[in-house]
């Protein structure tokens, strides 16, 4: 399963061993350069963080353009209502109509236009390069790592306890969810059609009842150990990052930082 | 002999199942010190009792004692009797509530309330002890069960109590993990600690205890040595345990061939078998 995978990833890649702090501190520079930058800009982002991630980081390249796919589908899903325009009357083609090709349809005009084309061209770039930015973080930087850093910045215990315990949950039901579908099917379960419907609403019913069982449960295994209302725990240690690669994100920054100011200002 | 937990005519029942009590009038006296293993049914009230024992759960009838007093159940008395009195509970899922080991083990500490330097002390002297600390910063949720069970032992070890609960510690381990977890088990009794653990094996509670409380429909049925109970197989038979076959086949065996090999151990369990094949062959 993919989530497994990326946790994983996260867990166990070059760059895991990083302080949280630093990784992100340079996704959030990199998603801010996205953000108010323009498309050479988003571009350089999107290329740079994907050597942070797939070359520093180490995450195979494969998994990285599976991540990558996910975003651009549903950028495809919303290309319609960016480039197509409806209209009852002919819009004139060239310049002044700002369109690229007609057709009719049931008595409609449908066109192309030039500036709807723009502007998906920046939806795209600007929403591709932001995620490259939050996949950096989400592969690098363990839940748990983020949820303390969160801590420390002085985010309210209740909700970064919140981050930690769904994110706990996730996996406990995954593993519930998997076993009771393997049980399922070993007895003919999903057969596909209607019935593999029926059997999916089953199946979450049951996990809806284990989540609470498992609440229940869980209640109990914190009173045991005296749970005092406050989830507190040891944070984990982190090692220095090296010269090399601080340099580098350190430069970059600046280098976002002013070419950001530059293509702004204009200077 | 000085008592470290008893139970005084406790009754209880669970909401909604008040015509089925858990407990009926249970009345029993863990010594200090011993190795003591409750054997039981399913349902018999095992997993009740340790619950009591932790004070998760109160009598509705009845008192439960720890070291010669009366248990409290306000948060203060409750805060000192778990710092005494660990549960270590059959699924490590329902224990294990951080999200890496390190933190897990650390987790208990911090609710009794240790400064950050002498959790991270206790904390590294657990995970060494343990065998875990390669695993320190791993996911739980990327352990095996085995690893899971160890997980669970040892965030309620890192908590130093002197009596330890213990529920269906083997359910779902292979053998070498039991023989592990019962050597380790040993180690922490011989350190002091009062070591209690429900069970429904009966050969893990013959080869591993030195007193047996067997619970029968929420009462104990018949408690003593193992050499004593295993005396009475139609007892045991009754109570729908089985008969301690293995307690006196490595028993025979230790008696007749005694050899420098481990008790409980594969190697030991390969010698009764080859044993055993010989007496088969031999007219």
């Amino acid at each position: 399963m993919l989530i497994r995978k990326l946790d994983s990833f996260a867990y166990l890649n070059r760059l895991a061993h990083w302080s949280p702090a630093w990784k992100a501190g340079l996704a959030l520079v990199a998603l801010a350069g996205c953000l108010a930058g323009d498309a050479p800009v988003q571009t350089a982002i999107g290329l740079w963080m994907g050597i942070w991630t797939v070359g520093y980081a180490g995450i195979p390249f494969k998994i990285y353009g599976r991540l990558l796919v996910m975003p651009a589908a549903f950028l495809a899903a919303g290309a319609p209502a960016f480039l197509l325009h409806v209209s009852a009357a002919p819009l004139p083609p060239g310049p002044a109509g700002d369109s690229l090709a007609g057709w009719t349809f049931f008595g409609w005009q449908w066109s192309v236009s030039l500036k709807g084309l723009e502007a998906y061209g920046q939806a795209v770039l600007r929403a591709a390069a932001a995620a490259t930015c939050l996949y950096f973080l989400l592969l690098t930087c363990p839940v748990t790592d983020l949820s303390a850093l969160l801590r420390r910045l002085g985010v309210p215990a209740v909700l970064t306890d919140l981050i930690g315990w769904t994110y706990r949950f996730v996996f406990v039901l995954l593993d519930v969810s998997e076993r009771r579908y393997t049980a399922m099917t070993a007895r003919g379960g999903f057969p596909g059609g209607w019935r593999s419907l029926r059997d999916a609403g089953l199946l979450g019913a049951h996990l809806l009842q284990d989540m609470i069982r498992q609440q229940d449960r869980v209640a109990l295994g914190l009173a045991s150990r005296n749970d005092t209302g406050e989830f507190r725990v040891l944070a984990r240690s982190f090692r220095r990052p090296e010269r090399r690669l601080v340099a580098e994100a350190i430069a970059g920054m600046f280098v976002v930082a002013l070419w950001v100011f530059w293509r702004r200002i204009g200077l | 002999m000085t008592w470290m937990l008893e139970f005084h005519n406790v009754c209880f029942a669970y909401p909604g199942n008040e015509g089925i009590a858990a407990l009926r009038d249970l009345t029993l006296r863990i010594p200090a010190g011993c190795r003591c293993a409750l054997l039981g049914r399913n349902g018999s009230g095992k997993s009740t009792l340790l619950l009591h024992a932790n004070g998760i759960l109160r009598p509705q009838r009845g008192a439960v004692w720890f070291n010669g007093a009366p248990v409290q159940y306000d948060r203060r008395s409750l805060t000192a009797l778990r710092r005494q009195v660990g549960l270590v509970f059959q699924d490590p899922e329902q224990q294990i509530v951080a999200n890496t080991v390190a933190e897990d083990v650390s987790y208990g500490l911090f609710n009794l309330g240790f400064t950050e330097q002498e959790v991270v002390e206790q904390v590294q002297k657990t995970l060494k002890r343990f065998g875990l600390i390669s695993l320190a910063d791993r996911p739980v949720h990327r352990l095996s069960l085995g690893q899971k069970k160890w997980v669970a032992l040892a965030g309620v070890m890192a908590m130093e109590p002197s009596l330890l609960l213990l529920d269906e510690p083997t359910a779902f381990l292979d053998r070498p993990h039991v023989h592990l977890l019962l050597k380790e088990l040993a180690a922490i009794h011989r350190q002091g600690t009062t070591v209690l653990m429900a069970t429904h094996d009966l050969d893990v509670a013959f080869a591993w205890a030195d007193w047996i409380v067997v619970l029968h429909e929420g009462r104990v049925a018949v408690e003593g040595e193992p050499e004593r109970l295993a005396s009475q197989p139609e007892v045991l038979q009754e109570l729908g345990l089985g008969a301690p076959v293995d307690y006196w086949l490595r028993r025979i065996w230790r008696a007749r061939a005694p050899s420098e090999v481990e008790a409980g151990s594969g190697q030991e369990d390969l010698a009764i078998v080859q044993w055993l094949m010989n007496l088969a062959v031999t007219p």
